[in-house]
């Protein structure tokens, strides 16, 4: 899931959590007699709402055409949870406007994955190109011995490792994301 | 036995006091939002109950005004019961408490940043976001606090703000491993430098020599 995916989510959450506290606000507005006395005795599905249903030929064909929004919203919403942000290759701009070049994803990420595994104390790394073709993003999952020095890693993955994809893809701007995980080999039970 | 730790300034290199106080704490905003909370869960259940709930109201409306009622939920026993639960009946009052308190639930979910599954890592590069795993961060405090003569069996437990360590020493020195294994896992915070500042409290626990 991308940062994009997680933008929605809070904002559809908000929208839903607002219209849910405005349904059960009112309802308890209801129930409480701020309404009216006589109001909060009357039963949740009167004889009014039936006729106003009834009379107006809209009502139903409104009703049905709003859940058919909501059920389409939440099918966006769960497609988002899955969506992956991975992109499948980078775009090169040859400057001229005469042409482009697209290096695949996966070269730039296994050549990234080797310089990586190359610095001192790192067990294991995980590349990913997400983003856009024409601004690429990574999300690296290194596997560092715990041990190792952990500035010193900072220093290697600016310079050699990410200058010199940024060379490489002839951009200013790499933004990175590193999820580092600590290992040794001995383990000890931690209460989290 | 308490002390802060994380982000001390004996801890900075050379290289990081160069480094204008703006662009740690734009690299700092960047690392925490970089792993802030998806809410995933909370947005799966409510986009579950959405599409089934709009999905199953369409079908049931279109279906009766198609001469076709559907039924594929059991809607004639809630007409019955909504035509004689009034307003301030107990039952009514209660499922619009829940409606509303679940929209609470759903707008703070939204609004709070929440808190992050890892731990984010101090930097001066706003392009280079770095964090830890807790359960890695935690196993290499448990080490560091294993090497101090005379600890063993340690056990952290990572807090919002606060590391809690857990040792157990022999019960005549008590106090210097305390300290000690304070030192260790302050001075391993300041190498690792999560966001968090971090106050180190250390509980020794003595067993019979």
């Amino acid at each position: 899931m991308d940062r994009h995916a997680a933008r929605l989510n809070r904002v559809l959450l908000v929208l839903t959590g607002l219209l849910l506290i405005a349904a059960g606000g009112t309802g308890l507005a209801f129930g409480l007699g701020a309404f009216g006395h006589l109001r909060a005795h009357q039963p949740v599905l009167s004889r009014v709402t039936r006729h106003f249903a009834a009379v107006h030929a809209w009502y139903w064909p409104e009703i049905g055409a709003g859940a058919v929004v909501a059920a389409f919203i939440g099918i966006a919403w769960l497609l988002a949870q899955g969506r992956s942000d991975r992109i499948a290759g980078v775009v090169l701009d040859d400057g001229d406007g005469t042409g482009r070049t697209i290096v695949p994803a996966g070269t730039l990420a296994t050549a990234l994955q080797d310089d990586i595994q190359g610095l001192p104390g790192v067990r294991s790394a995980r590349v990913r190109l997400t983003g856009k073709p024409s601004a690429p993003r990574l999300r690296l999952n290194v596997t560092y011995e715990r041990r190792a020095d952990l500035l010193e890693l900072r220093r290697g993955l600016q310079d050699p490792a990410l200058a010199r994809l940024r060379g490489t893809l002839e951009v200013e701007r790499l933004p990175t994301v590193v999820r580092l995980n600590l290992v040794t080999g001995d383990e000890r039970r931690v209460v989290e | 036995m308490t002390t802060r730790a994380g982000r001390p300034p004996t801890s900075r290199t050379a290289e990081d006091a160069t480094v204008p106080a703006g662009r740690g704490k734009r690299a700092g905003r960047v690392a925490r939002s970089a792993f802030r909370p998806r809410r995933f869960m909370t947005s799966l259940i409510a986009a579950v109950v959405l599409t089934a709930g709009g999905a199953l109201t369409a079908i049931e409306v279109f279906s009766v005004m198609g001469g076709h009622p559907a039924r594929i939920v059991p809607y004639g026993w809630f007409v019955h019961w909504a035509e004689h639960a009034s307003w301030r009946s107990w039952q009514v009052l209660a499922i619009c408490a829940a409606v509303a308190l679940v929209g609470l639930w759903f707008v703070l979910a939204g609004l709070l940043p929440g808190r992050p599954r890892v731990v984010p890592l101090r930097g001066d590069d706003r392009d280079l976001a770095m964090a830890v795993t807790r359960g890695g961060l935690g196993k290499a405090l448990v080490a560091v606090a294993e090497e101090v003569p005379g600890a063993t069996q340690a056990r952290v437990s990572l807090g919002r703000r606060r590391v809690r360590v857990s040792v157990h020493c022999p019960s005549h020195a008590v106090d210097a491993v305390k300290e000690q294994v304070r030192r260790a896992v302050q001075g391993k915070l300041e190498e690792i430098r999560p966001l968090t500042g971090y106050r180190v409290a250390v509980r020794a626990r003595t067993r019979r020599v």
